[in-house]
């Protein structure tokens, strides 16, 4: 008789003699001797997995390998192929010709260097605008607003991050230009205006980036420092600003990013004169800008002048992605050394004299009444500080309120401005009419149902291949060079200007393979902006679903494929699904990418391979002719709305998804 | 009723005075007619199962829960005979003269020296020679100047849990509280650094008041003077002070049947 069987033996006797005196039950071995016996085997040995199983998971897992390497193709895919297609730069133009200062294309003249001039001019006023803004309201909004104001704040914040760039450029094209024409004398398209119009959009991408940076501070390292008798203003700027730095850069480099890399606002504010800017109310134009300007008609060395500044473009983004993870990995190293150093400080029993040999020792008191003493003294040298720390306290609190008090103005005029403006055009006639005469007048059904249709299908294209590749990151990977390289190659392409994709699917979708201007290679380009957006949402929401919740359905003898199915996507279903619901809302607002893959002929789409013409690039045309504002306006208002309900549709998501997780 | 046995006299007004203290977050009313008498320049426990408004109280003391939105008080409290929550008191200042060592020793990620610099940089010392000093006296006082002298360099960060949180007392007494309280302050660090925080207290007694939340009776037991009971006997409702005295006779004699219990084990 075995060990186990022993056991067993042993374990029935002690529950018979439980019985004893009772009526006792028929006993299981009594009935079926042969079962008792056949339990006792299979708890000797141990099963071996059958191959079915295994096939099973080993195909899940290269099938999530394969979808995350699409993410990677793409990046690798658009840098080669605009690379290839901006060839003739290199051996036609030449880069003395293509980096020289006069941009002529008629004349045969492609030098950048004025568009180059004009993107950092832009980008460097916003930042100088957006940056204390941003900042300031992040902080507002972590240290010293109530529950409820950043509650408010922070949706405001997210709401302005959804409203897309055709509606800012329109915000700025009348309402701000006219202001700045008069204030200056001139037109009002310039650098001026697009530094006002760029600096609201890149609050949000550096406000939301910064608080995460803000709230991931320890929270005791706060309370400590308020506890020694820390002003708050002390306590921001000694404590939780340092200690959040990394952050905070990482999200300025990231607005950076966007600002160089926005095309629609700039292209209708800047006045697109591609000369070397002479003073900040002149029109001038950015590389952006350009290319979506002349992308119609290009040809030749023209176009492969444009793919060349495509490429520089992502050039500098790749390399903005480059440094921000840079700077973030060296943190980390820092900090984990600082933590764990290589000589860790010793811990010692003995005590100095000067320390005093015991506690109840009366030499101990006399070195603790000297020492304190000798605190005294020193602290009694301190300087009184020229203006009074309840003074400066007042006044930076006022200063971070007033970030947040602006920011929360500007959506509230923003939205304002398109909800009184546009209201009055919202007839059944103007959503479900037909456009009129040069399509300014009537209605625009077709166009809505055009960006439905292209949303779906780049839904459709963008999320499966997405979640599944941030499963195989957060869950298959061995978190090597590998997974660093997918997570470089996700966060440059999210980085990647609409624009380049525009000019990528462009020349891959509608040419090389043929789909012509149409739903499928709009949804085809639009859903390389979707997937790196619900590939990190997805990612950061299954790293989030606590390990312990994991290693419960492991002990429990569930399959990896098992764990990750029923539980694991589950947990994170509320914030995956915010997620592709914000992406959704990006892609609906979107126009560089679908101004020259969809098409800009209004028509009424039924297969995938019909052209049409989607809301944001009929508001840009509108906005652009002049002739029907009333129309522009009810565009824009509908169009917002599509957008803030997704928005807040999402929001609703996640706040469900953590209430319900709070259990209550 | 609370229980008072030997409360502390306090002649010259000295210490800590409450008066039918009471506390709400939001709505929720957490503690209700707490009245004592803090000795000065002695260790009270306060002691009591989970959720029995110990830590709150001691957070009223040097108003940290002013920090935490929608809370308020009733009742007197003073320090020194000045009401700590009189109209105009900054509680910056009162922040600094009540010191705080908190359960998780929380050093700033920066040096050991930073860290304790810190404090007497923010009111005003810009001396070298004096910060030095500080630095080095209080680090002598929390009894982790021989472990450290050479490396004030290094950051907080890399010192082991124990020597984490005395520096965090060096931290404070830098400068130069009267009273420190501190929040559970060794149930985050090993049994060995435990006893030293312990040999400290009973080191720092004669020159600060200390006032320690525990959840450890043995701990209340070996450190402390006195010890205050708070208890809130049903959910929803406020906690309050059961006993109060000299420790000794408390774990000896306790009076009120529910410390009784409790100290015997029958509650959290």
């Amino acid at each position: 008789m075995s060990g186990s069987e022993e056991q067993r033996e042993r374990g029935r006797e002690e529950h018979d003699e439980l019985l004893d005196g009772l009526d006792r039950p028929p006993h299981i071995s009594d009935i079926e001797p042969n079962k008792d016996e056949a339990l006792a085997k299979s708890a000797r040995e141990l099963k071996l997995m059958d191959h079915a199983t295994y096939v099973k998971e080993r195909l899940l897992k290269d099938l999530f390998l394969l979808c995350a390497l699409i993410a990677v193709a793409a990046v690798a895919l658009i840098f080669v192929f605009t690379l290839a297609k901006s060839l003739p730069v290199f051996t036609d133009i030449g880069l003395g010709g293509f980096f020289s200062s006069t941009w002529a294309p008629s004349e045969g003249h492609y030098g950048i260097l004025a568009l180059l001039a004009g993107s950092a001019l832009v980008t460097v006023g916003a930042l100088v605008i957006g940056v204390p803004l941003a900042v300031g309201c992040a902080v507002y909004l972590t240290q010293i607003a109530t529950r409820r104001v950043t509650r408010v704040v922070s949706t405001a914040v997210d709401l302005l991050a959804g409203i897309p760039s055709v509606i800012y450029g329109f915000f700025g094209l009348v309402v701000l230009r006219p202001i700045i024409a008069n204030a200056s004398g001139g037109l009002g398209f310039g650098a001026l205006t697009a530094w006002l119009v760029l600096a609201i959009m890149i609050v949000p991408t550096i406000t939301t980036l910064s608080m995460d940076a803000l709230n991931s501070v320890d929270p005791g390292v706060r309370e400590a420092s308020f506890s020694m008798g820390a002003t708050r203003w002390q306590t921001i700027y000694k404590v939780v600003l340092p200690a959040a730095k990394v952050g905070i850069v990482n999200a300025i480099v990231l607005g950076m990013g966007r600002a160089i890399g926005e095309t629609m606002a700039v292209l209708m504010i800047v006045g697109n004169a591609p000369v070397f800017p002479h003073s900040i109310t002149s029109p001038v134009a950015t590389l952006t800008s350009q290319i979506a300007l002349d992308m119609g008609y290009s040809s030749g060395l023209h176009r492969a002048a444009l793919f060349g500044m495509g490429v520089v473009l992502y050039v500098i983004s790749a390399g903005l992605v480059g440094i921000v993870r840079i700077i973030t990995s060296r943190s980390e190293r820092r900090e984990r050394e600082a933590s764990r150093p290589a000589t860790p400080v010793a811990e010692k029993d003995a005590r100095s004299v000067a320390e005093g040999p015991s506690a109840s020792d009366a030499s101990a008191l006399l070195a603790q009444q000297s020492s304190a003493q000798l605190i005294r003294s020193r602290l009694d040298n301190a300087k009184k500080p020229r203006v009074s720390k309840n003074a400066t306290d007042g006044l930076m609190t006022g200063v971070f309120s007033a970030a947040g008090i602006v920011t929360t103005a500007i959506l509230v005029l923003i939205i304002g401005f398109v909800v009184v403006n546009g209201a009055p055009q919202i007839t059944p006639n103007f959503i479900f009419g037909w456009p009129r005469g040069v399509n300014a007048e009537g209605g625009i059904f077709p166009t809505i149902v055009s960006t439905l249709y292209v949303t779906v299908l780049a839904t459709l294209f963008a999320t499966p291949v997405a979640v599944l590749a941030a499963v195989y990151l957060a869950e298959y990977a061995h978190q090597g060079r590998l997974v660093n390289f997918i997570r470089y190659a996700t966060d440059t392409l999210a980085s990647v200007p609409s624009i380049v994709m525009g000019l990528f699917g462009y020349a891959v979708f509608v040419e090389a393979c043929g789909f012509g201007l149409s739903m499928l290679s709009a949804a085809l380009a639009l859903a390389l902006l979707m997937l790196p957006l619900i590939m990190r949402t997805t990612e950061d929401a299954i790293r989030s679903v606590p390990r312990f919740i994991r290693w419960g359905a492991y002990g429990l003898g569930a399959s990896k494929w098992q764990v990750v199915s029923k539980i694991v996507l589950p947990a994170a279903f509320p914030r995956i699904a915010t997620g592709i619901v914000l992406a959704i809302g990006r892609a609906i607002g979107e126009t560089a990418i679908v101004l020259y893959t969809m098409g800009q002929a209004v028509n009424l789409p039924v297969t995938p391979l019909d052209s049409g013409r989607s809301m944001p690039v009929h508001l840009y045309l509108l906005a652009n002719d002049g002739i029907n504002m009333g129309a522009a306006y009810g565009t824009a208002l509908l169009l917002m709305i599509m957008i803030l309900a997704f928005n807040l549709f999402a929001r609703h998501i996640s706040k469900r998804g953590a209430r319900q997780k709070g259990g209550k | 009723m609370t229980v008072y046995r030997h409360a502390p006299k306090n002649p010259q007004g000295e210490g800590i005075h409450v008066e039918d203290f009471n506390f709400w977050y939001g709505d929720f009313h957490a503690l209700t007619g707490v009245n004592l008498d803090i000795a000065p320049r002695k260790i009270t426990a306060f002691i009591g199962p989970s959720g029995c408004g110990k830590s709150t109280f001691l957070r009223c003391m040097n108003r940290m829960n002013d920090l935490i939105e929608g809370t308020r008080e009733e009742g007197l409290m003073s320090l020194d005979g000045n009401d700590i929550y009189a109209p105009g008191v900054d509680p910056v200042d009162l922040r600094r003269r009540v010191g705080m060592i908190f359960q998780q020793p929380n050093p700033f990620p920066k040096s050991i020296y930073e860290n304790v610099a810190f404090g007497p940089r923010l009111q005003g010392v810009t001396s070298k020679s004096d910060l030095d000093d500080i630095v080095e006296e209080s680090l002598k006082r929390a009894n982790l100047w021989k472990e450290v002298s050479g490396q004030l360099g290094k950051n907080g960060l890399a010192l082991s849990g124990g020597q984490q949180q005395r520096l965090c007392i060096a931290r404070v007494l830098a400068v130069q509280p009267d009273v420190l309280l501190m929040d559970e302050p060794c149930s985050a660090i090993d049994p060995t650094s435990v006893q030293k925080v312990e040999d400290l207290m009973a080191e720092l007694a004669p020159t600060v008041t200390i006032i320690i939340v525990t959840h450890s009776m043995q701990q209340a037991a070996r450190v402390s003077d006195y010890m205050a009971f708070f208890l809130q006997e049903r959910a929803g409702e406020p906690a309050t002070l059961i006993e109060y005295g000299d420790t000794k006779e408390i774990f000896s004699r306790p009076r009120d049947p529910r410390t009784e219990s409790y100290i015997t084990g029958r509650f959290g």
